[in-house]
């Protein structure tokens, strides 16, 4: 792969996205002893692996260079995230309720944030407006960090 | 105005930087007046204890966010380019989005005093302190949220830093061969990138608690103000280090030039470099050595922060050895240079005390601190930075830097500077306090503040030559011409493309093609 300005840049950004995440999932993991319990309690796993595999899915098809189906797929994994918010602020799970809700609502809210922000952008790429492989880069960042984050907050909890 | 608006020439954002970043060390120097004033004698009750916080936070923000870390980018982003012979920055819009991105954090930060409650909780916020039910007021706030902004634009500076010194390159300019002003620019933006994501999600974790009564910090919920501590020292060592190798990089080109001398030892200076930004996310404990930690965890933290005074005092050797048998013109530039040398080295020397833990837990929030951040601050990088701007003024207006004003400028700022600061060393040997708004007359406590605050008066004094000098030299200063110091590297060559880079000093060789640096094949 030929390293262009665009997609040199877009690596830096994603280095720097990299740490702010790392710290971010550093305290999840730092409080974790103490809200494993309301963490096996009120996540569904089952949900959110399709919601998993789906995500996973959006970067298989981006790489296929398949623009709608990534789109939608993108889609698709925003509102299981909403499904799975609305479920835990129905069982009282909340950011200010302990320190499950503030560190699993920080976590993934600001994934969800970059998941948003990269679909905006795949939006911009597919009318032509924004340089394809740097911002394919970052879809490609969006659902790795996923990865770690559904290892660390779901598959670790459920173990 | 909208040729400012609208910028995104390097140079141009380059002199944007500077020009704001003098108008807040302005704003940020008025604050440090009013704190000598307060304490300039015992038991003076000018400012009530919650304006004199205020105004200390206030301070040390400015100064770090608004006054040295946009110094810096200013001078990154006017010389880099020029000096690796490319036209402009790789991604130019994204300078103008970096500097306009500092701006409004800058002004957002100012507009908190217009709610009558700007962040009083000093420059690292530590919890318990910064969450709400401590400092309900919103000065926080918009504390967290300008340095959320601020820190953006730092990001992405150092991204464009990077891009742009990988491929942006004229031919010949190989990694070995650029000026160690870029070498030191690149490496600081590879520490940005690695520090500054730490400080936002730290800030994005306070906005949480602050706003959305999360509980991150807060031990009274479960949560742990040591959390705090920790992520902001892991960003602010680092960040230590950040606003520090730009300056070694401006001094490694000027004393060069005004000794006649290629840098000795360009690799060590250049790998010392390396060594610092490594070691410098290693140390970040050693501001938290007052913290229960355990023995084991202060030992290894305080050797590795002894060990980082090693490549740093390689640096110091490189240029003092580089000046060793020099033919040396003391022009204002270079005696801010040299006299950088002096006072960054006592300001390393008071931080490797602080290294060996029994010297911190006695000195540790005391004065000594004050004085040592400010030799490596101010006897530092801002001395550096009035080398620097003494030295690329001509290539930034055409115009020289009156010489003579200069030395008063030079002398004033010496004499000021020190008479500020030592004294505060002492002051925290006798125990004295810092942050706090008064003190009780103890033994010498009373004349020795008295000296700061004399001292603070003549350094303002200084400043304020300092910025009469720029103003008379740009209306009526010398004309510079495109080559003043007769100088080596690219970014004054009158046409840098005319200019084939074969060695470190791609203008040493256009001027003596008899005795060019490169060896040509035969």
């Amino acid at each position: 792969m030929t390293w262009t300005k665009a997609k040199l840049g877009m690596s830096m950004l994603i280095l720097a996205e990299s740490v702010f995440f790392f710290m971010l999932i550093l305290s999840f993991i730092y409080f974790r002893s103490e809200s494993l319990k309301t963490a096996a309690a009120t996540l569904h796993l089952p949900m959110t692996s399709i919601y998993t595999v789906c995500l996973l899915a959006s970067g298989f098809t981006l790489w296929r260079g398949r623009l709608a189906p990534t789109i939608a797929l993108g889609v698709i994994f925003l509102l299981g995230q909403g499904r799975e918010y609305l479920a835990l602020l129905q069982s009282g799970v909340t950011m200010s309720q302990g320190l499950f809700g503030t560190t699993f609502f920080t976590v993934t809210g600001i994934h969800v944030i970059h998941a948003a922000l990269g679909l905006i952008l795949l939006g911009f790429v597919s009318f032509g407006r924004l340089a394809a492989p740097a911002i394919a880069m970052f879809w490609y960042f969006v659902t790795a960090v996923w990865v770690v984050v559904f290892a660390v907050v779901y598959l670790w909890t459920f173990v | 105005m909208s040729g400012v608006l609208g910028a995104v020439d390097h140079k141009r954002i380059g002199v944007l930087y500077l020009f704001s970043a003098l108008i807040f060390a302005l704003i940020g120097g008025a604050e440090a007046m009013v704190m000598r004033a307060q304490l300039s004698l015992p038991n003076l009750k000018l400012l009530t204890p919650d304006t004199y916080n205020q105004v200390f936070t206030m301070h040390g923000t400015t100064m770090i966010f608004l006054v040295v870390m946009p110094v810096l980018t200013g001078f990154g982003v006017y010389l880099i380019p020029l000096m690796i012979g490319a036209h402009d920055m790789a991604f130019p819009c994204l300078s103008a989005v970096a500097f306009w991105l500092h701006i409004v954090g800058g002004l957002l930060l100012y507009l908190s005093f217009a709610t009558g409650n700007a962040p009083n909780a000093g420059w690292f916020s530590y919890a318990p302190l910064s969450e709400k039910q401590y400092s309900p007021g919103p000065g926080l706030d918009f504390w967290a949220v300008s340095l959320i902004l601020i820190g953006s634009g730092i990001i992405a500076s150092a991204i464009n830093f990077i891009v742009t010194i990988a491929a942006s390159r004229t031919a010949g300019m190989t990694i070995r061969r650029l000026p160690l002003f870029v070498w030191m620019n690149l490496v600081n933006a590879v520490m940005i990138i690695f520090a500054l994501p730490v400080l936002v999600a730290s800030l994005v974790m306070l906005l949480g608690d602050r706003l959305l009564h999360a509980r991150f910090f807060d031990a009274a919920q479960g949560g742990s103000p040591l959390l705090w501590q920790h992520y902001f020292w892991i960003f602010g060592h680092p960040e230590v280090y950040i606003m520090i190798l730009p300056a070694f990089g401006m001094i490694s080109e000027i004393i060069p030039v005004f000794s006649r001398k290629p840098i000795f030892g360009y690799p060590f200076v250049a790998a010392s470099t390396l060594a610092i930004a490594f070691l410098s996310y290693g140390v970040w404990v050693h501001h938290m050595f007052a913290v229960a930690l355990g023995r084991t965890l202060l030992s290894v933290f305080a050797a590795a922060s002894m060990l980082i005074a090693v490549p740093t005092g390689v640096k110091v050797f490189n240029w003092t050895t580089t000046m060793l048998g020099g033919s040396i013109r003391f022009t204002t530039s270079m005696l801010f240079a040299v006299a950088f040398l002096l006072e960054f080295t006592i300001g390393g020397l008071s931080g490797v005390a602080f290294a060996a833990v029994p010297v911190d837990w006695q000195m540790t929030d005391t004065y000594f601190v004050v004085a040592h951040i400010h030799y490596v601050l101010f006897g530092g990088t801002l001395f550096a930075v009035f080398a620097g701007v003494y030295y690329w003024f001509p290539k930034m207006t055409g115009k020289l830097l009156d010489e003579p004003l200069g030395r008063w400028h030079f002398w004033l700022i010496v004499v000021g500077f020190n008479a500020t600061f030592f004294v505060q060393h002492i002051l925290g040997l006798l125990g004295m306090p810092r942050r706090v708004y008064t003190y009780a007359d103890f033994p010498w406590w009373g004349p020795l503040n008295l000296i700061s605050t004399i001292g603070a008066g003549i350094l303002t004094f200084g400043v304020l030559l300092f910025v009469a000098n720029v103003l008379v030299s740009l209306r009526f200063g010398a004309v510079a011409g495109c080559d003043p110091w007769n100088a080596w590297t690219l970014e004054w060559a009158e046409d840098f493309s005319a200019v084939t880079v074969q060695s470190r000093r791609p203008l040493w060789d256009l001027k003596h093609p008899e005795a060019p640096d490169w060896v040509p094949e035969s």
